[in-house]
């Protein structure tokens, strides 16, 4: 549909033109094409690839929060008198906006949402996480290989028994079936499993308190007929709960390899009966992988801070309503269907989609400026392509173990994704929600267990940042600011926001305390 | 002596090929697209023998056997399933011993490198004697409604592109059950692909053979371009007497386009 709004456009571009070339009647303060955006970040976009040929504005008022802005009758009339709208996609504007576009853009003139149709120039789409206490590692438990060298049958079973388990609380692997009923393998009266050789199941792996535990699996075959148990290995695997995992040692004491994502399986090898972390690919094509036990650290983030329910059933996990880290054993449900997260521009590479389609629809209601958009793109995705890199040298330069974002809303996984940072908390998802008060406990225990050195405000989102703020002072943690949704009198355009956060990141969590 | 030996090693059970009908009741097998001759489609990946095979979903029924048999509890989250203490066929989101583990996957190689986020999995209808749903246990146990017969159609969920995922199947009442399921996404250049087929499930007593009956008309007309396949055991009746009167009426349809096919062909030759 879009595509073919496109193309009216198109057409009745050329009849727009033709009046504004005769008579000067176009809306456009001088003849110039009058193009309105819903935030003043696009806007600076269409304005750099418009140039001297368009006027480019913003509905959102400088400094406003698009996420909770309420159109005015001035902004529907601003609508109407445009020759190009862009927007950028409904979860960053509320309806109530879009609404107003559509209904006033005059009919045939191109309305585009940027975040979506950007995809088909490359741009690259995050879906919209719902629920991120499943937006964490699933991990399982699995034994691999047939076992044959040692007799193993179909018939045969292999027994995992956790040897050794320390932490300063309680590691309680369980198993919730069908009916709700848990089961626990590990941890609680039992502890010790039983799998059938090729086997694998999901577990939910509950820590009582934050802090680094170690898990000591060892596997025996059982081939049946009362022979003894046959030993096949044992592994020693580290979880960091709710503490930054790249300042944990693993067992071995060397380099960690840390996992943080995706589906691993804490696996028993019946064939060499070595113990390792076995992980999906992370990417179409490339190698399963298997990491002997000793060289892992298992994340176990302050997003998978959980309540424990008021049920006599989950007892064994602590009191009613006390807080615990909890790896779900099932994470579908993470994603919303069909929304994807509406803050593209957070990646330099993605402002560049926008950029290049912000050019062809120009072109397309205003051929006659074809070369001079052309040109304008040219220049401004070279100045982009120099922005990429300067925000991905500053970004390098901070420690691994002290790349947690900290922010008030949930803006910044794009900028996360691409220049490796991770995103640890936020106040709420969306700034136009009030933050509830177990998303408040939830958000100070994650300050608090990861020692962040800062946390990040945005300019634009003072309300929220009193809470920020206040959780941050009661850690004696540094408060710092970034931009996300909005300019604000420091920070005019695109280019200079993006250098401002690049600096400000650095800045504070870069520096050793 | 040696034969002793062999069957104390473990056997490689020799899957059946893709073409016959088969009944999977133990093991695991998952549903998903596949790029089949390069046209989008729904089959079921068996992960039951080795190989591995991916077959046809009219050659399949998942079978929940009677270990799959339990009451429904007394937790009131559960109440969508029955009246606390009556029977209900549950095949579950954790593999258990004998029973069928079927999931659904996005993994394939090429399903996973052009499929744009996510694939979008609807159900169209049930066909069966009872109430169907699928369901996931979400934190701590609390049931996840993904599809429930009883609710207006289609319905539809998100499947992220390059996942693997199981859940609750649950049957009210024992029977053969037939899913009308499409699957559809778009792609990373920006079209659009599609299919949509029955899934046959078979609940509890009863023969599951029973699941193939009324898709007789479509398999046979699928088959017609092509060199005679292997015929599994058991002959259904005739489309005609089909209970399911709209997969009769697909079935014909199916049969038609496979005729067409098959003197398209013919011609071209």
């Amino acid at each position: 549909m879009r595509r073919g709004r496109r193309v009216t456009a198109a057409a009745v571009a050329f009849v727009v033109l033709a009046a504004s070339g005769c008579a000067g009647t176009s809306a456009g303060a001088g003849g110039k094409l009058n193009v309105v955006a819903t935030t003043e970040i696009l806007a600076d976009l269409a304005q750099r690839v418009g140039g001297d040929r368009v006027t480019a504005s913003s509905l959102v008022p400088a400094g406003g929060d698009p996420h909770s802005y309420e159109p005015t009758p001035a902004d529907a009339k601003r609508v109407a008198k445009s020759d190009v709208t862009f927007t950028n996609h409904l979860l960053l504007e509320p309806q109530a906006l879009i609404k107003t576009i559509d209904a006033n853009a005059p009919k045939g003139t191109p309305n585009v949402s940027l975040a979506e149709a950007a995809e088909s120039y490359g741009a690259h789409v995050i879906p919209l996480v719902e629920d991120i206490g499943l937006d964490v590692l699933w991990l399982g438990l699995r034994v691999r290989g047939t076992g044959k060298a040692r007799g193993a049958t179909r018939t045969s079973s292999v027994q995992l028994t956790a040897t050794k388990v320390d932490g300063p609380g309680k590691l309680i692997a369980y198993l919730t079936e069908s009916l709700g009923q848990p089961d626990v393998y590990f941890g609680g009266p039992a502890d010790s499993t039983t799998l059938p050789p090729a086997a694998h199941t999901h577990l939910n792996w509950a820590f009582t308190k934050p802090g680094v535990y170690h898990l000591t699996l060892e596997g025996k075959l059982d081939v049946g007929e009362g022979k003894p148990l046959q030993p096949l290995g044992r592994g020693t695997f580290t979880f960091a709960v709710g503490v930054e995992p790249h300042k944990v040692r693993p067992a071995d004491g060397g380099t960690a390899t840390v996992l943080d994502d995706g589906h691993t399986d804490l696996t028993v090898d019946l064939d060499t009966g070595q113990v390792y972390a076995y992980s999906d690919a992370q990417r179409p094509g490339e190698a399963q992988s298997a990491v002997p036990a000793a060289r892992v650290v298992i994340d176990v983030p302050g997003k998978a801070l959980e309540t424990v329910p008021d049920d006599p059933r989950f007892a064994f996990l602590g009191k009613a309503g006390a807080q615990i880290h909890q790896l779900p054993q099932a994470v579908l449900g993470k994603h919303v269907h069909g929304e994807i997260d509406p803050h593209l521009w957070e990646d330099v590479a993605n402002a560049k989609a926008y950029v290049q389609l912000i050019r062809d629809t120009l072109i397309s209601v205003d051929p006659d400026g074809s070369s001079t958009y052309r040109v304008n793109a040219d220049a401004y995705l070279r100045e982009l392509d120099e922005l990429d890199s300067y925000v991905r040298s500053q970004l390098t330069k901070i420690p691994a173990d002290r790349r947690q974002l900290i922010t008030t809303h949930d803006a910044f996984g794009y900028l996360a994704s691409a220049y490796g940072m991770k995103v640890a908390g936020f106040v709420v998802p969306n700034p136009a929600q009030e933050p509830s008060v177990d998303q408040v406990r939830k958000l100070s225990e994650t300050i608090r267990n990861l020692k962040v050195p800062a946390v990040f405000t945005e300019p634009n989102l003072a309300q929220r940042a009193s809470v920020l703020t206040q959780v941050a002072r009661d850690n004696g943690v540094r408060v710092c600011s970034i931009y996300g949704d909005s300019f604000d009198e420091h920070a005019r355009t695109y280019v200079a926001m993006m250098r401002h956060n690049a600096d400000e990141l650095l800045l504070c969590l870069g520096e050793k305390k | 002596m040696r034969l002793l030996l062999a069957l104390l090693l473990p056997v490689a059970i020799v899957p059946a090929p893709p073409t016959d009908q088969v009944v999977i009741a133990a093991g695991h097998v998952d549903l998903g697209p596949r790029f089949v001759d390069g046209k989008w489609t729904i089959q079921v990946r068996d992960d039951t023998g080795d190989p591995v095979v991916w077959r046809p979903l009219e050659n399949v029924v998942i079978q929940a056997t009677e270990k799959a048999e339990v009451s429904v509890p007394t937790d009131p989250s559960y109440e969508f399933l029955g009246k606390p203490g009556a029977k209900v066929w549950v095949i579950p989101q954790v593999q258990q011993d004998g029973v069928v583990w079927p999931g659904w996957n996005t993994q394939d190689t090429e399903v996973a490198k052009r499929v744009d986020r996510e694939v979008t999995w609807s159900l169209h209808g049930v066909d069966g004697p009872g109430t169907f749903t699928l369901f996931l246990n979400s934190d701590f146990g609390k049931p996840a409604p993904v599809f429930d017969s009883r609710k207006p159609f289609p319905q539809e969920t998100g499947v992220d592109v390059n996942t693997h995922v199981h859940g609750n199947w649950t049957f009210a009442t024992p029977g053969s059950y037939l899913l009308d399921l499409s699957m559809t996404a778009k792609l990373t250049d920006g079209t659009t692909v599609t299919d949509r087929r029955p899934l046959r499930l078979h609940a509890g007593p009863g023969n599951p053979r029973d699941a193939f009956k009324p898709a007789e008309g479509a398999a046979a007309g699928e088959k017609a371009g092509q060199p005679a396949a292997g015929q599994g055991a058991g002959q259904p009746d005739a489309v005609g007497r089909s209970p399911w009167p709209w997969l009769g009426g697909s079935a014909a349809l199916v049969a038609l386009l496979g005729t067409t096919y098959a003197l398209i062909r013919r011609r071209r030759a």
